[in-house]
């Protein structure tokens, strides 16, 4: 058959300046062949040296892109008066990218050797730009491995100072680093953990004022926030950038990572369209956490902030991965996309950042206290009539175990989980002054007995960590 | 290895590059290059462009990728009007209208290469270039401007 090969003008040199080469073949690859035994340098130029054909040519058949049908190209029968079109492919661009020192190879040697990373890996790590919500317990881990895998550009949003209760889980600080901004002491660890990389401090707090220009500068984003209003602020801005929100979170002893990105998936938003009533989910601070727990469960964030800088494997996309350390259990639950989301859906009602304080009915615990109206004793208040002689039927609502820690003057224990089983022990014609750890709980204790007809009753306000902090400061503050 | 043949390159042309160059900014414009080129002596002949939509699925910023499906129809439109397709042109946003490393690894020896700066949206300076030999360097071919008003294939 004969067949028609339209040569490009940059082979036509081997061909004697021909435009079109026609050659007898009864199939695409013997076509090919024929063309290529006009000369050695054309048939360098189109195939490898296993025979196949390189990466940057395409062969089209008519108007079919047969190129990667090339190595069974047997089977691609031609007819007479077939036209076959060689096309090289063309790219380029303007940035050469970054390149490396002979320190960064030998640093990133153990990522360099990795076929599925290589040079070429190392230097989207290099150019790369990854902003963190938080340097506490996740971002500790996070931005630690960041920084040493050599991400070019990381970014740090923290407004807080180091706290002696931070040290048992944030890695990036020390004892020393107490009293200090996060953020710089955070600078300053990370920039001594890898020099050749940027560390941007952001010290703000963020808004929905602030955060579209803010993210507008990075590729990925990573959530290590502890409170809802931020999560969701976090979430929204990256739909309506259409950045990656790499996003993790811990309680107790449990964690949750997923990649939340709109374009090819569902958004926290799709998973949780509203955020729970306040107080319901407790915070570090509240709950606790295993000191450990942020480190595994951060490590897993930076993993998946790596994965889709270096576009490997398969992100947590659409996949909600939750780790229970006590059972040791990894379990995985899939989230779709909802149509009907706010902000990722096909009609959003949310196009902008909103008010997340007011969405999530967020306000401090005191605040909260005081909006109640209910009748609170201050702890000067009862020192000072304590001092006069009056005397209170004082009842501390925390746990045994928070009781060993330290015990409120003159109060009885009276844990919260036992209250319902234990009220016939009281009498409701007394006057109760409640109290826990900060107050949250006396709240719930003073509904409780409310309900079971206690007429008198007050709050001390601020629990023991008020009685500590001014009444007796040689209390120990947890 | 002595000079390469210059480029005539028509105002018109170089203005619809331009045009396209700003259009696509912070992004890369890429496109065709329409005319005729046969020898190695006489100086290219611009005739017209196409422009191309910038196929690569990396950062659209920094870096442009023909389509080959784009390249074939350029390919066809040219040669049913009885020109050639002498090479490529592209942008490059914010950065110098010189070839990068990028560029010259990337490049066929043949092609005629069209480069147009753009800062901060607004087209600059506009150079052309060739291969020397084959994975060799860049070589800057010198633009005459439009000496003669050809006509061709504008679009594809």
């Amino acid at each position: 058959m004969a067949v028609s090969i339209l040569i490009p003008a940059p082979l036509r040199r081997h061909v004697g300046g021909a435009r079109t080469v026609v050659v007898d073949a009864d199939s695409v690859a013997a076509a090919l062949a024929a063309l290529a035994a006009q000369s050695p340098e054309l048939k360098r130029q189109l195939f490898d040296d296993a025979g196949r054909l390189r990466s940057f040519v395409n062969v089209f058949l008519g108007d079919r892109n047969v190129r990667d049908l090339a190595p069974a190209g047997d089977a691609i029968p031609v007819k007479d008066g077939d036209v076959l079109t060689i096309v090289p492919a063309i790219a380029g661009g303007a940035a050469d990218g970054p390149t490396l020192s002979r320190d960064e190879i030998l640093r990133y040697s153990r990522h360099l050797i990795m076929p599925e990373v290589t040079l070429a890996g190392q230097k989207r790590l290099k150019q790369a730009r990854v902003l963190c919500i938080g340097a506490g317990g996740l971002g500790s881990p996070l931005t630690l491995y960041l920084a040493a895998a050599g991400v070019g550009r990381i970014g740090i949003v923290d407004f807080d100072t180091v706290d002696l209760t931070n040290i048992q889980r944030q890695i990036l600080y020390s004892t020393a680093d107490v009293g200090r901004s996060k953020i710089e002491a955070a600078c300053e660890r990370l920039t001594q953990l890898n020099p050749a990389i940027e560390i941007v401090p952001h010290p703000v707090h963020l808004a929905s004022w602030n955060v579209l220009d803010l993210f507008q500068e990075y590729d990925v984003v990573a959530d290590g926030t502890d409170n809802f209003p931020t999560r969701y602020l976090v979430n929204d801005a990256c739909v309506l950038l259409g950045k990656p929100n790499v996003y993790a979170s811990i309680f107790r002893f449990e964690g949750q990572v997923s990649v939340f990105d709109a374009h090819r998936g569902p958004c926290y938003r799709c998973l949780f369209s509203d955020p729970p009533p306040p107080g319901l989910v407790p915070s570090c601070a509240e709950g606790g956490v295993l000191g450990v727990l942020p480190g595994i469960v951060g490590s897993l964030q930076a993993l998946e902030v790596l994965k889709l800088i270096l576009g490997l494997g398969d992100p947590l996309v659409g996949r909600l991965v939750l780790f229970d350390a006590l059972a040791f259990q990894f379990r995985e639950l899939n989230v779709r996309k909802d149509p009907g989301c706010a902000v990722c859906g096909a009609a959003p009602t949310v196009t902008a950042p909103i008010d997340y304080e007011a969405f999530c009915g967020i306000r401090g615990e005191e605040a909260a206290l005081d909006a109640t109206g209910l009748p609170t004793l201050s702890v000067e208040d009862l020192e000072a009539r304590r001092r006069g002689g009056e005397t209170f039927d004082l009842l501390d609502v925390r746990e045994p175990h928070e009781q060993e820690i330290v015990q409120l003057p003159g109060a009885t224990p009276f844990p919260l989980s036992e209250l319902p089983a234990h009220l016939h022990e009281l009498d409701s014609a007394r006057t109760y002054t409640i109290s826990c750890h900060r107050g949250a709980r006396s709240l719930e204790a003073y509904r409780l007995m409310r309900k079971a007809g206690f007429g008198r009753l007050q709050i001390l306000a601020g629990g023991i960590d008020a009685w500590a902090e001014k009444i007796d400061p040689s209390l120990p503050r947890y | 290895m002595s000079a390469p043949r210059p480029v005539k390159l028509p105002a018109a042309v170089a203005e619809r590059i331009r045009h396209h160059c700003e259009e696509q900014y912070p992004c890369e414009a890429c496109g065709a290059i329409f005319g005729r080129g046969d020898g190695t002596e006489s100086p290219w002949l611009v005739t017209g462009v196409a422009h191309a939509p910038n196929d690569h699925d990396d950062d659209h910023r920094r870096r442009y990728l023909v389509p080959p499906e784009f390249q074939l129809h350029a390919e066809q439109e040219a040669r049913a009007a009885g020109l050639d397709v002498l090479g490529y042109y592209h942008s490059h946003p914010d950065h110098p209208a010189r070839p990068s490393e990028y560029d010259r690894a990337h490049a066929w020896l043949g092609y005629l290469y069209v480069i147009c700066a753009v800062a901060e949206g607004r087209a600059a300076a506009m150079n052309a270039f060739t291969l020397a030999e084959p994975d060799g360097a860049f070589v800057d071919v010198v633009i005459e401007g439009d000496a003669v008003a050809w006509r061709g294939p504008a679009e594809v």
